[in-house]
């Protein structure tokens, strides 16, 4: 149950950091390049946020399975 | 130890990777640097930006650290491609030049990361097999979709999404294309650093990581039976109370 909701977590995470990026393309759109680089900064941050959600959701899982 | 051919191949790796780099500087930063160099009023902070990805470079080759070679190295040479006349950046912009510098970016990715992993993570590789099953098919696939999305959506923002478009219009009159393949190249370096230090490299080290987690938690157990952690946790918490209290009168004032 737990590395269910690490994994959606994980995804879900992911998914928010599009909003972080798609906002960066328009940043960089506007000539904004300031803004973009802390847009992507953040995504970037969002995104290893969601990764790490992900791994700890698979040692969960195989540490369940091994016990 | 290192064997004789294991230390040979890995020099040749590094001189590659040096030369990768090198081109890769010499594609996106040098045009904008002899520019500077043949206009009598060089600005130094032009100057300086040109030659920063060089400056990243050194201490990333010698030191080996993954985080200056994939991600400071690679970023360090996004200001310099801002900082080029309209002139250099409209000729790298075209197709051909775009091609060669995503390729070599590529290329330099690939083999950077093959040199840094090449010695220790022989061992882990071999100690992992056992943990290759369905929680890595899982992990793997679970972070494929939205990597693949993560390049997907911003490049269909670039060149699809109108109100982008003609933003894009408005603030580049008559060189739009030159635009929409500066900021495409841009979002492409963004997601090749992603793709690489969040879902390649976690993906290789999976079983390395498990262990070194599984070290860590058994440490702040420990912590917490001996009630050292509680006070550490105290003292973040009132940390973060006190943060919290900061926005909320921020925004109430």
């Amino acid at each position: 149950m737990r590395a269910i909701a690490y994994d959606a977590a994980s995804i879900g995470l992911s998914l928010a950091s599009l909003l972080f990026f798609y906002r960066a393309v328009e940043f960089l759109a506007e000539k904004d390049y300031v803004a973009a680089l802390l847009a992507i900064g953040i995504g970037f941050l969002v995104v290893r946020g969601g990764m790490e959600l992900g791994r700890l959701a698979m040692f969960n899982r195989k540490d369940q399975r091994s016990e | 130890m290192q064997s004789g051919p294991l230390k040979t191949n890995n020099t040749t790796a590094a001189i590659v990777v040096v030369v990768l780099a090198v081109s890769l500087w010499g594609q996106l930063s040098l045009m904008g640097l002899l520019y500077e160099v043949r206009s009598g009023s060089a600005d130094p902070l032009n100057f300086a930006l040109h030659l920063l990805p060089i400056i990243a470079l050194v201490p990333a080759i010698t030191t080996r650290s993954p985080l200056a070679l994939l991600l400071l190295f690679p970023v360090s040479l996004l200001p310099s491609i801002a900082a080029l006349p309209e002139l250099e950046r409209g000729q790298l912009m075209e197709l051909w030049p775009a091609v060669r510098v995503t390729g070599t970016f590529a290329v330099y990715l690939a083999l950077a990361s093959a040199w840094l992993t090449s010695v220790p993570e022989q061992v882990e590789v071999e100690q992992g097999k056992s943990f290759r099953g369905q929680s890595y098919r899982h992990f793997v696939w679970g972070r494929l979709g939205p990597l693949v999305l993560l390049f997907l959506v911003p490049t269909y923002g670039i060149f699809l999404d109108a109100p982008i478009t003609s933003t894009i219009e408005q603030n580049n009159p008559g060189a739009e294309s030159v635009a929409q393949i500066f900021i495409a190249i841009v979002m492409f370096f963004t997601w090749a650093v992603i793709a690489y230090t969040t879902f390649l490299v976690p993906a290789l080290n999976l079983e390395y990581d498990r262990r070194r987690i599984r070290r860590e938690m058994e440490t702040i157990l420990e912590e917490f039976e001996s009630g050292r952690r509680w006070m550490r946790l105290g003292v973040e918490a009132l940390v973060v109370c006190v943060g919290l209290s900061v926005i909320a009168l921020m925004f109430a004032g």
